[in-house]
């Protein structure tokens, strides 16, 4: 039923949430402390959490000179609401796509977190968990990725004379990123023989959408990827069309993103709510306090 | 004089494209597809009683030993169950199935050798065996590599050629509608009109790739019928 309205109402050119078929939901961001690297980003409903962890390992023998950028996603949140696709493959093709375009696109460069080459570098773990899924996975996780990237600080090191011992000081430096590719995403419908592209599709959309198309661009107009799995035929001039538009808006969406850095927003709850409060009796010995806890589970 | 490539093609040459229909009679549709030395072999089983929940069945593996480097392909590895995926997506929509879900269609199809390309190979492969199983299609799916390398549009990559590209660009393409179905770009970076030039070359190199396989395929049927 729901898909059925959906599919009605873009046939009249509306979309459910009221947006325009090429605008975005809005972006909301709250940032955590800088040596943990939390953000905790909403688009729209879909809401990801990010930490980013740096740690001193010995590179592979192969590539001495490079250190390690690892992506570790949690979907687990999809197992719960009745999701149809398969989690763990979703996870996996997300996983490939922020792999591919941070790696591939060199936005942050591997060899740019050697400390001594064949002996120390850094190891640097992004961990990314989804809270609520409301649609358009791909571009949530990756921009939390990337915002959690630039937020994250890691520790100074220095390297003594000897070239062996690294002594880790307390100022914390950026890594260094080059560029921040962007992501967009595309959902491809087709209706009446024609083509409808709708930006940043929500869960509703996603369910009645034939295929997508993700760009990943940056502002100095390159393009870093593009990806579309098959499943929705569309013509050669429509994807030449839809590239300029993704070039037009990648310098608003740019800055959009380095506001919400400079701005960087707290958490909003500052205190832990405690829930309940359980105190054990004040007795010495373990015998009694097991029998008062028996009684209590017990009533 | 045109300039010359690695291994003494020009830019926009195609490696020999070499396929054998029914090369196993104990499957429905069977191909061996070789592009230079990329090779591929594709099995198909065609309409035949259900046995799983699934119409339609893919199975994509790459041998061990296909790559310069060995290396143990797992089922898990991420590239490759994402490629499978994308090859379901796109063969569900092109397959007509069965409408009732009584019967399913398995397809099982394996990267011999790797010498580059083996993506859009793997395309062709499928496209020709389900041809040869005589499953019904909407459409003719032939798929083409391109590349871009120091500034030159070349064709039809090679292994070597691939690492050192500035990009690469994988599409499927379906002829009779003339639509683009899998579209893959891997770049660095790339200037909109590179990325357009790209997808321009690509078409039109695969509708010239569908005619030579019609003529080819309509060939082998016509042995076939006077035998």
């Amino acid at each position: 039923m729901n898909s059925e309205f959906v599919l009605e109402q873009l046939s009249l050119g509306k979309r459910i949430d009221g947006r325009d078929p090429l605008q975005q939901r809005m972006i909301q961001c709250h940032f955590g402390p800088q040596s943990t690297g939390a953000v905790e980003l909403s688009l729209g409903e879909t809401r990801v959490f990010a930490t980013t962890s740096a740690s001193i390992t010995t590179p592979n023998p192969i590539r001495p000179s490079e250190g390690f950028l690892k992506f570790h996603l949690d979907l687990q949140v999809l197992r719960d609401t009745g999701y149809m696709q398969n989690p763990i493959k979703l996870g996996m093709e997300i996983e490939k796509y922020i792999e591919k375009v941070i790696k591939g696109s060199k936005a942050l460069d591997t060899e740019s977190l050697c400390i001594l080459s064949g002996k120390n570098v850094w190891s640097i773990d992004v961990n990314i968990a989804l809270i609520n899924n409301d649609g358009n996975l791909i571009d949530a996780m990756y921009l939390c990725c990337i915002l959690s990237l630039q937020h994250f600080r890691r520790p100074q090191v220095s390297v003594s004379l000897q070239g062996v011992k690294v002594e880790i000081e307390k100022r914390l430096v950026p890594l260094s990123i080059h560029h921040i590719p962007l992501s967009l995403t595309y959902a491809i419908l087709e209706q009446n023989q024609q083509t409808i592209l709708l930006q940043d599709p929500c869960l509703e959309e996603e369910a009645v959408q034939n295929g997508r198309i993700t760009y990943s661009v940056n502002i100095y107009n390159d393009i870093c990827h593009v990806h579309k799995p098959g499943g929705s035929p569309i013509n050669i001039q429509i994807l030449q069309q839809l590239t300029t538009v993704t070039l037009m808006k990648s310098k608003p969406y740019t800055e959009e993103i380095r506001n919400l850095l400079i701005n960087n927003k707290g958490f909003p709850i500052e205190k832990t709510i405690t829930l309940f409060k359980f105190e054990l009796p004040k007795q010495t010995s373990d015998a009694i306090q097991v029998e008062q806890l028996e009684q209590l589970y017990n009533q | 004089m045109s300039q010359k490539r690695q291994d003494g093609r020009n830019l926009l040459q195609m490696r020999n494209i070499e396929f054998k229909l029914a090369i196993d009679l104990s499957v429905d549709g069977s191909c061996l597809y070789k592009q230079g030395l990329t090779e591929v072999i594709c099995l198909v089983q065609g309409p035949r009683a259900k046995t799983q929940s699934e119409l339609l069945l893919i199975e994509y593996s790459v041998s061990p030993f296909s790559n310069i480097e060995s290396k143990r392909s797992s089922k898990f590895d991420k590239d490759y169950s994402m490629f499978a995926e994308n090859l379901k997506e796109s063969f569900e929509n092109l397959i007509i199935l069965d409408e009732n879900g009584k019967s399913e269609i398995s397809i099982s199809v394996c990267v011999i050798q790797n010498d580059g390309s083996s993506k859009s190979a793997v395309f062709n492969a499928i496209t020709l065996a389900l041809l040869d199983a005589g499953v019904s299609m909407k459409d003719f799916l032939v798929s083409v590599t391109v590349g871009l390398d120091q500034g030159n549009l070349i064709l039809d990559l090679t292994q070597e050629e691939s690492k050192t590209a500035q990009g690469e660009l994988t599409i499927s393409y379906q002829s009779r509608t003339q639509k683009i179905d899998f579209y893959e770009l891997k770049t660095l970076k790339l200037q909109q009109q590179e990325m357009d030039s790209l997808s321009k070359l690509a078409v039109t190199k695969a509708d010239e790739i569908y005619q030579w396989m019609k003529e080819e395929i309509f060939q082998i049927k016509q042995k076939q019928i006077d035998l």
